[in-house]
């Protein structure tokens, strides 16, 4: 199907679908090239292609998996949209201060954590300052 | 605050969904708006109160006891 037919919203998740589907044949195809069997390297990758395939499937049926797909129907689920976007943040912050403390305190490697902080913390400081000239 | 968006639909015999249809969003916005749960913004509730032919501040009433 040509990506220039269909409304704008279609448009944007079959763009979501096949984001989904290329980062599921790129860890099958990381996989591989590390040795894996390539039935392993699909079975891991199952679920990023379920995902993409149910987001084009069902997305017209359900208002949920329209937000799912990054494509809220109305302004309430925008607002919907934008607080789960929130909320994802604070868990995955919690998560990465948490594992930074937690391999610091058993002396193990936590630059990973550290990165992960680091990214969000100033990716929440790029926002505000995006968004205060634009709100 | 509080509105009269129920009423105005009910007196219309119109559906939630055909409210929806009507303004561009989903059935369960409206039955949010309807409840209290959510509060449009600016240019919804003024396509609201000009669906139902009245001004915003008929259509929508700010909660005198704050």
């Amino acid at each position: 199907m040509s990506m220039k037919s269909g409304s704008p919203r279609r448009r944007r998740v079959l763009s979501t679908a096949l984001v989904g589907l290329a980062i599921g044949m790129i860890l099958i195809a990381v996989e591989v090239k590390q040795g894996a069997p390539i039935s392993s390297a699909i079975g891991g990758s199952v679920i990023l292609v379920v995902y993409a395939v149910a987001l084009v499937a069902f997305q017209t049926r359900s208002e949920t998996i329209s937000t799912l797909a990054g494509n809220p129907v109305d302004e309430r689920w925008g607002l919907i949209h934008a607080r789960a976007l929130g909320t994802a943040a604070n868990i995955g912050a919690v998560v990465a201060i948490g594992g930074f403390v937690v391999m610091e305190a058993m002396g193990r490697d936590a630059w990973q954590f550290a990165l992960m902080v680091c990214v969000i913390g100033l990716g929440y400081a790029g926002g505000v300052v995006w968004y205060r000239r634009r709100l | 605050m509080n509105n009269d968006v129920r009423k105005l639909r009910e007196d219309r015999a119109l559906s939630q969904g055909d409210l929806a249809k009507h303004l561009g969003v989903s059935r369960q916005t409206v039955n949010a708006i309807e409840t209290g749960r959510y509060l449009p913004s600016l240019p919804l509730a003024f396509l609201i109160g000009r669906f139902f032919g009245k001004a915003v501040e008929e259509v929508f009433h700010v909660d005198e006891e704050r």
